[in-house]
C-alpha cells in the first residue's frame, strides 16, 4: 500500500511538486540556467508589484466593482437588498431631483472648464505676441488656488457673496446696489455663483500650462506666419492652438473631471441648496448612500459618474492626439 | 518677431491683474483671520488693531490641536505609504520585464480616473460588516486615501525610471546585482528629486482629502481630519466671519508653507497630468 506507485496513483500533485523540486536542484547544480534567471526576475517583477496591487485592489477596484453591482439593487443599507435590474438607472432620467443634479454638472462643466480654458487661451494668446520672461512669480501666484483646501476656498466664497460681504458692498459702491442679493441663497443666482468660484479655482491652472506649452513653440512658426501675412486670429489658430494641444489635453481632463464630482466645494459652499439649485451627483451619492437609506440608487448616480469621467477622459485623449497618432491608431 | 515695449507692458499688466485676482479670496482670508474686532468685516482692510484672537478662539472651538494631529498622522501615513509602493511598481514596470506588464499597468492607471465617489459606497458598508476591526480607524483612511493616490504615484516614477540610460542598469546587473539591490544602490540617489516631487504632492492631497475621511471617520469624531472639522464647525457657525477665517488659515497654514517651499515641485507635478481629486 505504501509503495512509491500506489502513492504516486494517489497524489500526482505530490509527485509534480517533487518532480519539479528536483528539477529546480538540477538546475541550481548548472549553475542556474538563462531559463531559470528569467523566471527569477519575472517573479521580482511581480514582487515588486504586489504592495501595490494589496492596497489597489481591495480598496479601489474592488469597490468600485462592488458599486457597479449595488447600483442593481434596492438597498436601505442595513436589510437584505433585493433586485432592481436598472430601475436605478432609469430613476436617472424620471427623478426630476436625480435628473437636474446632472443638469446642473453639466452648467458646472461650462464655469470649471470652458470658461477658464477659454479665458487662459485669450490671455496667453494676447501674450504669445511679446514672448514671456519672468513669468515665475506670475506662476506662483496663479497657482495659490490649487494648494489651498476646498474647504477654505469654500469659506472664502461664501464671505464674498454673503448678504453683507464685499462683492455686495463693492456693488453699492459703485451704485449697482439693486443687483445686490445673497448670492449663494438665490435660487437663479446660487449654480453660477458655485460656477464662478470653479472658473477662479481653476483659470490660473490653465494660465501656468499654457505658458509652460507657449514657450516650446518654436518662435521660427511665429515668424513664417507673420511672414504669410497672417493677422493675430490667423495665427492664433495656425501657431497657438495646434501648438498647445497637449496642454489643451491636460487641462480638459484635470477641469471636466472637476466639474463632474466637485463634491467638497459645493458642500461647504451650499450644501445643494437653496431647495436643490445646486446639487449635484456628487452630492447625491453622499446624501442617498448615508443619511436618506437609498444606497442602490447612490450606487447608481456613482457609477454613472465615474462612466461620464472614464468616457470624457478617452474623448479628450482621442481627439488630443495629433492627426497622424489618429491615423497610426484607427 | 521682436516685441515692443507695449506689447510686454500690455503683457505683464494682464499677468499681474490676473495673479492678483488669484491671490484675493486667500489674503482676504489671512487679513480678516488677524483682525481683532469681533464682528463681520465687510471689505478687505488691513486689520486694526492686529490680533490673534480669532486664531485661539478658533483653535479652541473646533478642536484643532486633536484634528491637526489626525491629519497629520493620516497624510504621512498616506505619504510613506503611497510612496514606498510607488517606487517599487514605477521601477518594476519601467525597468523589470514579466509576463502581463502592460495589462497591469494599464489596471493601475485606471485609477486615475476613478471618482472618490464610484469606491466609497461599498468601502464604508464593507468595511463596517467584514472588517470592523478597520472602521473609524486612521488605518483605513490612509489605506483608502493610498489606493486613490497610487496610480498618480506609479504613472510618475515610472515614467522617471524609463528615462534612467539602460547603460546605468545593465553595468549593476552584469555584476551579479539583484533586481532590488540595483534599485536601492544605483538608481535611488538620481531618483530622489522625482521622489521628492511625489512626497510633496501625496502629502498635499492627503491633507486636503475631502470625501474619504467625511464617510470613514464619521462615526469617530475623535480621529476627523482638520479640513473636514472645519467644514463641520462651519455648518453650525456661519456668522462668525474672523473665527470661520481663524479656521480656514490654521487649516491651509501647513500646506501653504510646504508651498512656499516647494512650489516648483508642486506645479512641476500637477502639470504633468496629475488628475486631482
Amino acid at each position: 500500500m505504501n509503495d512509491p506507485e500506489t502513492i504516486r496513483a494517489l497524489q500526482p500533485s505530490v509527485v509534480a511538486s517533487t518532480q519539479a523540486r528536483e528539477r529546480v536542484g538540477r538546475r541550481r547544480r548548472d549553475h542556474r540556467s538563462r531559463a531559470d534567471r528569467a523566471f527569477g526576475r519575472s517573479l521580482s517583477g511581480y514582487l515588486f508589484l504586489l504592495p501595490v496591487f494589496a492596497v489597489y485592489v481591495p480598496f479601489v477596484l474592488l469597490p468600485l466593482v462592488h458599486t457597479a453591482f449595488l447600483s442593481l439593487y434596492q438597498w436601505n443599507g442595513l436589510t437584505p437588498g433585493t433586485w432592481a435590474g436598472f430601475a436605478n438607472y432609469r430613476a436617472l432620467w424620471s427623478d426630476p431631483q436625480l435628473a437636474s443634479a446632472f443638469v446642473h454638472s453639466a452648467v458646472l462643466v461650462v464655469f470649471y472648464a470652458v470658461l477658464p480654458i477659454a479665458l487662459a487661451l485669450f490671455l496667453v494668446s494676447v501674450m504669445s505676441r511679446a514672448r514671456i520672461r519672468g513669468a515665475g512669480p506670475y506662476r506662483t501666484l496663479l497657482f495659490l488656488p490649487q494648494i489651498v483646501p476646498t474647504v477654505v476656498v469654500a469659506i472664502a466664497w461664501r464671505w464674498i457673496f454673503a448678504p453683507d460681504g464685499p462683492l455686495n458692498q463693492l456693488l453699492q459702491a459703485i451704485g449697482l446696489g439693486g443687483l445686490a442679493r445673497a448670492w449663494l441663497g438665490d435660487f437663479t443666482f446660487a449654480l453660477p455663483a458655485v460656477g464662478v468660484i470653479g472658473t477662479w479655482a481653476l483659470y490660473g491652472l490653465c494660465m501656468v500650462l499654457f505658458i509652460a506649452g507657449l514657450q516650446k513653440i518654436p518662435q521660427s512658426l511665429y515668424d513664417a506666419a507673420q511672414m504669410d501675412g497672417a493677422g493675430p486670429f490667423a495665427e492664433f489658430l495656425a501657431v497657438t492652438l495646434p501648438g498647445l494641444r497637449g496642454e489643451l489635453v491636460v487641462a480638459g481632463t484635470l477641469t471636466i473631471a472637476a466639474a463632474v464630482s466637485s463634491f467638497d466645494l459645493v458642500y461647504v459652499a451650499t450644501n445643494g441648496g437653496p431647495g436643490d439649485a445646486t446639487t449635484v451627483p456628487s452630492l447625491l451619492v453622499y446624501r442617498l448612500a448615508f443619511s436618506d437609506g437609498r444606497v442602490g440608487g447612490a450606487a447608481a448616480v456613482g457609477t454613472t459618474i465615474a462612466a461620464l469621467v472614464f468616457a470624457i477622459t478617452m474623448v479628450i485623449r482621442h481627439f488630443g492626439r495629433s492627426p497622424a497618432e489618429r491615423d497610426a491608431f484607427a | 518677431m521682436t516685441s515692443s515695449r507695449p506689447d510686454r507692458a500690455v503683457t505683464h499688466a494682464l499677468l499681474l491683474l490676473f495673479s492678483f485676482i488669484a491671490v484675493l479670496p486667500i489674503v482676504a482670508i489671512v487679513l480678516t483671520a488677524l483682525n481683532g474686532s469681533h464682528t463681520a468685516v465687510g471689505g478687505i482692510e488691513l486689520p486694526q488693531p492686529l490680533s490673534l484672537h480669532a486664531l485661539s478662539r478658533a483653535w479652541d472651538t473646533a478642536n484643532f490641536s486633536s484634528t491637526l494631529v489626525s491629519s497629520a498622522i493620516i497624510a504621512i501615513g498616506t505619504t510613506i505609504l503611497t510612496v514606498t509602493i510607488s517606487v517599487l511598481a514605477g521601477y518594476a514596470f519601467a525597468i523589470l520585464r514579466f509576463p502581463g506588464r502592460n495589462l497591469l499597468f494599464a489596471l493601475v492607471l485606471v485609477g486615475l480616473v476613478v471618482p472618490r465617489e464610484a469606491m466609497i459606497i461599498p468601502l464604508y458598508y464593507d468595511v463596517n460588516s467584514y472588517a470592523s476591526f478597520l472602521s473609524g480607524t486612521y488605518a483605513i483612511v490612509v489605506l483608502a486615501e493610498t489606493g486613490i493616490l497610487v496610480a498618480f504615484g506609479v504613472f510618475w516614477m515610472r515614467a522617471f525610471f524609463a528615462a534612467v540610460p539602460r547603460s546605468l542598469i545593465d553595468a549593476a546587473t552584469l555584476d551579479g546585482a539583484n533586481p532590488f539591490t540595483v534599485l536601492r544602490r544605483v538608481l535611488l540617489k538620481p531618483a530622489w528629486p522625482a521622489v521628492l516631487t511625489l512626497i510633496v504632492l501625496i502629502f498635499l492631497w492627503s491633507w486636503n482629502e475631502f470625501l474619504l475621511p467625511l464617510v470613514l471617520l464619521a462615526g469617530s469624531p475623535e480621529h476627523q481630519t482638520a479640513p473636514v472639522s472645519l467644514a463641520l464647525f462651519t455648518g453650525r457657525t456661519t456668522r462668525d466671519v474672523p473665527g470661520l477665517a481663524a479656521g480656514s488659515l490654521i487649516v491651509a497654514a501647513p500646506v501653504l508653507l510646504l508651498y512656499v517651499v516647494f512650489q516648483r515641485q508642486f506645479i512641476r507635478g500637477v502639470m504633468s497630468g496629475a488628475v486631482k481629486g
